[in-house]
């Protein structure tokens, strides 16, 4: 442990110099970064939630994430172990997206730290996720205003995706209007946004414009073209997760089969068919 | 320690390719020029592959500048004791704002490689810097040095754009291993939680060559889990080309190379847990020569949050001919599995396979507050200036059954530089 606090120690020596140098330099701070979304964007999340996404509005220092991201109990009290703290920050190729993974051994049942010390969240609670000042942008400057999202605690999400129970809202043919997709439960939205595609009868990519509704239980495409009279396809990637890491056909959770050889399912496509409707017709 | 005088002009190259400032000399091949450096392993001769976060991409880079050619054969230690300090005065700039990244050995010359980052208010810029046994500290100048890039994620797709601008998910580098021709990439995603790994051919080439596995491991309570790796490294056991990676919290998993095929999806074996509420930083595999002189290959778990976990690989090949482990370890402190003893190396930023007698770790002083760059003896993972003990006292006689604890101790001493200290 006593690396830990060294890294820690060390880490607000860093920032202490960033900040100095931040604010020798007079008013470039004015624009202060701000976390500008948190994903889910729902107020309400499943106790084996898997991870929260933060936007900033400009892009982060790496090495200030750690110590800013804290989950509160109802209390105020602090969730110790609940963030899984890595070598490296999940940090997007932009620094502007700070991925907070769960610890996932507590997510986890079975795991020792879920044993121990048990889901760091549980459903009837409420909890905050906590973004403080030590967050910094590339030029020193900290977050303008400390970042709070209250969220309830819902039971876990244990079961596996099922795409054959979605809705979907079907265009007319001649026109741009979008097909949209009713799910069963929030969904991950970088899932949502990079898992699903539209494919013509071709095979063919559509191209186009994808959107998300209220608490990511929507998912909308607007075609670059109006719709053929013809068949489309929904394609999913069975990689595609929910709030909790369940996938389309296995859950985040399996218990494992004897069987060695077998029980894994190949990352895939699956397709759901569709045809824009003309109007007027039935 | 020997500061080069050639630094102030690399450092500024750096600095305008770190900034992505629009110079002619950025404008050049700005794509392929590091944005950011973390992990560290080296390739064929003087080829140190380079995991780049910011632009999702290794890049393989030829340091043969930094060698000046030297061979050094006699197997000795680093003893930088004011690494950090020299190494922010070479850079002029506050200790406090050096981020440390990875290190790595080049055997042959024994020269070090370190990844790091200068945190300023114009943002972190990336540097590789070299370090001889000397103390002969360089800043390499990477736009001159001869340089490849993979990029470790597809391209996006063409033709699809996004309400908010949401970034796929990326790859961020938890460790990289070289055996013949093949990068092993073990990795963290930022969205999808998956354990990747995947194998990319070394001279980089054909994108379709490669492979992105997604591990499973039999873990504690028979649970499938995707956790991530944390750190891997390659043994062979009796013939078999096989990884060893730790996860989080922390069980030790052999995966067999011979089964990761193109988008398969393949089981580990969970073969030892080492204690819960840890880190691996990562894991060595080398010789140490015992008491007979014989070599014994054995594998080292570096730790974040506790003292590194020795076994020797005899254990492990037994561990990996068994079952693994199926019921739940759960209790603080407990450890399972593969037999395993603790050193005491611990406190490290990182630890490289240095050569065949050392290790070497960048380390944190805990009284003085200083960046150290030190080695420690195969076999006895401390450094004797670490402990007052008895034996330092003038009149210690040491006893007709100490023999074997003098020498040792006179080693150590002889490692150190503390020849006037080494005792009849």
């Amino acid at each position: 442990m006593k690396a830990c606090s060294w890294r820690r120690g060390l880490l607000l020596a860093a920032l202490a110099a960033a900040s100095a140098q931040a604010h020798a330099a007079g008013s470039v701070c004015d624009d202060a970064p701000r976390v500008d979304v948190v994903y889910p964007t729902s107020q309400a999340v499943p106790e084996n939630v898997l991870r929260f996404y933060v936007y900033f509005t400009r892009a982060m220092q790496r090495h200030s994430l750690a110590a800013s991201v804290r989950l509160l109990d109802s209390n105020g009290s602090e969730i110790e172990g609940a963030v899984y703290r890595g070598r490296y920050e999940l940090l997007s190729a932009d620094g502007k997206r700070l991925t907070v993974l769960m610890n996932p051994g507590r997510v986890k049942t079975g795991l020792d730290s879920h044993e121990l010390l048990g889901r760091a969240v549980s459903a009837g609670k409420t909890f905050t996720l906590v973004i403080g000042p030590e967050a910094r942008d590339t030029r020193g400057c900290p977050l303008g205003d400390r970042y709070r999202k209250q969220l309830q605690v819902l039971p876990a999400r244990l079961q596996a995706i099922d795409p054959e129970v979605w809705g979907l809202e079907i265009p007319e043919a001649g026109t741009q209007e979008s097909v949209a997709v009713h799910l069963d439960r929030p969904y991950d939205h970088v899932s949502l946004y990079h898992r699903i595609r539209v494919r013509d009868r071709s095979g063919a990519l559509v191209p186009g414009t994808i959107g998300l509704g209220e608490n990511e239980q929507s998912w909308r495409f607007t075609p670059g073209s109006a719709w053929q009279d013809s068949h489309y396809e929904l394609v999913i990637n069975t990689l595609l997760e929910d709030l909790a890491g369940n996938r389309v056909g296995r859950p985040f959770e399996v218990v494992h089969e004897e069987d060695a050889s077998g029980g894994i399912a190949p990352v895939r496509e699956v397709a759901l068919q569709f045809r824009p409707g003309r109007r007027g017709a039935n | 320690m020997k500061i080069t005088t050639r630094t102030l002009t690399l450092t500024f190259s750096l600095f305008l390719f770190g900034c992505g400032a629009d110079t002619s000399l950025a404008a050049k091949n700005p794509s392929e020029l590091p944005a950011a450096m973390t992990a560290l392993e080296f390739g064929p001769d003087a080829t140190l592959f380079v995991a780049d976060p910011v632009r999702n991409a290794i890049h393989a880079i030829d340091v043969s500048d930094a060698l000046d050619g030297r061979a050094v054969a006699e197997p000795l230690a680093f003893n930088l004791t004011d690494f950090g300090k020299e190494l922010a005065a070479l850079l002029k700039v506050d200790q406090a704002s050096l981020n440390y990244y990875d290190v790595a050995v080049h055997a042959p010359s024994q020269v070090a490689f370190l990844s790091l980052g200068v945190q300023s208010s114009d943002g972190e810029r990336p540097y590789l810097a070299s370090v001889t046994l000397d103390g002969d500290l360089e800043i390499l100048s990477l736009d001159k040095a001869e340089r490849s890039t993979t990029p470790l994620e597809s391209p996006p797709d063409t033709g699809i754009t996004f309400m908010r601008d949401v970034p796929a998910s990326s790859l961020v580098v938890t460790d990289l291993d070289y055996s013949d021709g093949v990068l092993y990439v073990s990795g963290l995603s930022t969205g999808e939680f998956a354990s990747t790994l995947r194998q990319i051919p070394y001279p980089f080439g054909d994108e379709a060559a490669r492979t992105s596995i997604e591990m499973f491991h039999t873990a504690h309570g028979q649970q499938e889990t995707r956790a991530p790796i944390r750190a891997m490294t390659l043994v062979d056991i009796d013939g078999k080309k096989t990884i060893v990676a730790a996860y989080t919290c922390t069980p030790l998993v052999t995966i067999d190379v011979d089964k990761l095929e193109d988008g398969a999806h393949i089981k580990g074996k969970t073969i030892a847990e080492l204690g819960y509420g840890n880190q691996p930083l990562d894991i060595l595999s080398f010789d140490v020569y015992g008491m007979d002189g014989k070599a014994e290959p054995h594998v080292l778990v570096i730790n974040r949050d506790m003292g590194a976990k020795l076994m020797s690989l005899s254990a492990i090949a037994d561990s990996d001919a068994s079952p693994g482990l199926s019921a739940p370890v759960a209790g603080i402190g407990l450890t399972a599995g593969t037999e395993h003893i603790t050193v005491p190396l611990s406190g490290v930023v990182q630890v490289a396979d240095q050569n065949p007698q050392f290790l070497l770790a960048l380390k944190r002083n805990l009284e003085r507050g200083t960046t150290e760059l030190l080695s420690y003896r195969k076999g006895s993972y401390m450094r004797i200036s670490e402990f007052q003990s008895e034996y330092n006292f003038p009149d210690y006689e040491y006893a007709e059954g100490q023999e074997f604890l003098r020498q040792f101790q006179n080693q150590l001493k002889v490692d150190e530089g503390y020849t006037v200290r080494v005792r009849d």
